[in-house]
């Protein structure tokens, strides 16, 4: 019954999640920052927003909700699994590749030429972390033993499989656009991106999937680090956000390539683990 | 062929100020530079025509948001060289001090900006609270914030009071401190050197040959400090300070130069402190200006301020502004290409550009230049007197 509550809940635990990330961002920065339930307002006055038909490109009208759903979709399986089968995590995996490619479709649709910039610097970028988050689950999955992500239940994987460890939270910075790896959305460059273009209800579905991309891999990810305990999962849910927001305070921004390199790091590192679990050495 | 053209402006997140580059990438590279100016055109010059010489003082000190003392102070002296009058030491001082207080102002100001424009929020905020500091200052000194209207010609509006001298002091000190903890992290920060070091580099030629003024030039090794170059101006010959130089000429340096300038003002702040007389300011008295003309510069933050005025019957005939940044812009065209869409924002704001003192009037129809002389350009163009 809790999972399913949880899971109805999840948008608005996202949107508090994003609150509370403009909140600290703000006291790092020396500034007050707007009051915790902020998105809320937003989301609501976006959604009340007058309906603009600004272009009939089916993707474009369609692209930020497909986006918002596929996003919705991952909360199926973390933290609870409400549907469960072997080998579920690669579908997890294809999810949120699906959701990435969602918001690069929704760019190139929009025929703006911030958004195709976004979208092509997106795409650049997925090359390598897309590939790079699939490696590090594969290995903490083969680690753990398990098909199903139900069966997952090692504990402190942090410390038997580092690198895989740091390799996802690079990717989560990339996919989440937090500094220094935020390339494709940068908004002193490129405005925002793929998403430059859209406005009221879907730029609130955008926003939305946004948030809860944020959620997702901040409690993905202690998952995987400390095992699959919910008593440990939301108070270290709570500090990746932290460590998400105190990323974006305290670094700037790279350029497309340079972000393509340290990628690529990550990449190395994940490979490198992969093929020391194979051997059976890790 | 060029694969696609984006327009950077005129509003956009990484401009403060409107104005339009026109960018065609070739795959991800910048392959042509079409820049097009004009939305902040004021026409300051025509508006400072006819009047006379303590009204137009107001429009000069609007010229500019940022840098409105070195504006007024300039104003002032070229009206001062046309009556050939020679204003007292304090009142000297006490213009220096303003400018060197805007100097820091306006360099924290733009280090702020180039924080933004790499994505550094929290060095952008840091900046900005410091800049506060600065225009707590100013307004213990001459109650406005951002606008001072503290020249007057041959004197000043408002008296030093004594009593300011320690809370000048203690801000300054926390603007110092700070900046100097800035200095080493920004040398050393790897992500802020990748985005700034070679970029935007101008050659020591190069910038000779678009006569390029202020930290812009030092960037680059070129020697263009109006305090310093014979002869230095006013009382800035008996301060004891340094002219910034860098080599590399690059966004890293500009910065770099910027935030020792700031030091550097500290120290002729202090200095001007200790020198400052107890004496009363002399009293304001409306001013004949005789028919002549004159020419006054000063060395505003962006660089040498030059104005060129002509009065006639006591009234302005032609006002003539050369703003530091407006050599600035036939080089941009320059250093953007084979370069990035993500380096624009970087080259463009390490050039501290400030279009709403800089836009002059272009006349280019179809492509076609005219060349007017002042009668004919008056009849076609200046507005009625």
């Amino acid at each position: 019954m809790q999972e399913i509550i949880f899971f109805l809940l999840v948008p608005f635990i996202a949107m508090l999640y994003e609150g509370v990330h403009r909140k600290i961002s703000a006291r790092l920065q020396n500034r007050i920052g707007p009051p915790i339930i902020q998105p809320f307002y937003d989301i609501k006055k976006l959604i009340k927003k007058k309906k603009m038909k600004t272009q009939n490109d089916p993707f474009f009208r369609h692209a930020p909700l497909l986006y918002f759903l596929s996003t919705y979709a991952m909360f199926l399986f973390i933290p609870f699994s409400l549907i469960f089968f072997d080998y579920d995590f690669v579908f997890l995996l294809y999810l949120t590749i699906l959701s990435s490619a969602f918001y690069v479709l929704a760019g190139l649709s929009s025929d703006n030429p911030f958004g195709i910039v976004g979208s092509a610097r997106e795409m650049i970028l997925m090359i390598v972390y897309e590939i790079t988050l699939v490696i590090a689950v594969f290995n903490f999955m083969i680690k753990s033993n398990a098909l199903s992500l139900i069966n997952f239940n090692s504990s402190l994987l942090l410390l038997s499989l580092p690198l895989s460890c740091i390799a996802i939270t690079a990717v989560s910075i990339v996919e989440l656009h937090i500094t220094p790896l935020d390339t494709a959305e940068a908004p002193t460059e490129i405005m925002s991106g793929s998403g430059t273009e859209y406005s009221g209800r879907k730029l609130a579905f955008l926003e939305m999937a946004k948030y809860m991309k944020r959620l997702f891999f901040t409690l993905l990810i202690p998952m995987f680090f400390f095992g699959k305990n919910m008593t440990l999962i939301l108070p270290m849910s709570i500090l990746m956000l932290f460590i998400y927001t105190f990323t974006q305070a305290t670094t700037p921004r790279y350029r497309v390539d340079q972000a393509f390199r340290v990628c690529l790091i990550f990449m190395v590192l994940a490979l490198t683990d992969f093929i020391l679990v194979m051997r059976g050495i890790l | 062929m060029h694969d696609y053209t984006i327009p950077i402006g005129p509003q956009h997140p990484a401009l403060k100020e409107p104005m339009c580059i026109r960018v065609s990438l070739d795959g991800n590279y910048i392959q042509d530079v079409n820049i097009r100016m004009g939305y902040a055109h004021k026409g300051v010059e025509g508006i400072l025509e006819g009047k006379n010489s303590d009204s137009a003082l107001y429009t000069a000190q609007r010229i500019c948001g940022i840098c409105s003392s070195a504006h007024e102070n300039a104003y002032t002296r070229t009206v001062e060289g046309i009556l050939n009058f020679e204003i007292e030491e304090k009142v000297k001082l006490m213009r220096a001090l303003m400018m060197e207080l805007e100097r820091i102002h306006s360099h924290i100001l733009w280090l702020g900006v180039i924080a933004h424009d790499i994505g550094y929020e929290t060095l952008f905020m840091y900046f900005w609270r410091e800049r506060e500091k600065v225009i707590d200052i100013f307004e213990k000194l001459t109650g406005g914030r951002v606008h001072h209207n503290f020249n007057k010609i041959k004197t000043v509006r408002y008296d030093f009071d004594a009593k300011d001298k320690n809370f000048i002091i203690e801000n300054l000190e926390g603007v110092k401190k700070r900046v100097e903890s800035y200095l080493p992290d920004i040398r050393t920060n790897h992500v802020i050197t990748s985005r700034l070091n070679e970029v935007g580099i101008i050659q020591r030629e190069d910038a000779k040959r678009f006569c390029l003024v202020g930290p812009n030039s030092r960037g680059s090794g070129v020697k263009s400090d109006v305090r310093k170059i014979d002869p230095p101006y006013e009382i800035y010959e008996t301060f004891d300070f340094e002219e910034i130089l860098e080599d590399n000429g690059d966004s890293l340096d500009r910065t770099i130069v910027r935030l020792r300038e700031v030091l550097e003002s500290i120290k002729i702040i202090k200095q001007i402190l200790t020198r400052m007389p107890e004496k009363p300011i002399p009293k304001f008295s409306l001013t004949q200006v005789p028919d002549g003309e004159g020419i006054g510069r000063v060395e505003a933050p962006r660089g040498e301020l030059f104005y060129y005025l002509k009065f006639k019957e006591n009234k302005i005939e032609r006002a003539k502004i050369r703003t530091p940044t407006f050599a600035s812009f036939k080089i941009v065209e320059k250093i953007l290409l084979n370069r990035e869409i993500g380096d624009i924002p970087v080259i463009v704001g390490s050039l501290d550009p400030c279009f709403s003192c800089m836009e002059r009037m272009i006349i280019a129809k179809d492509g076609k230049i005219e060349v007017l002389n002042e009668e004919q350009f008056r009849r076609k163009y200046a507005c009625k007197k």
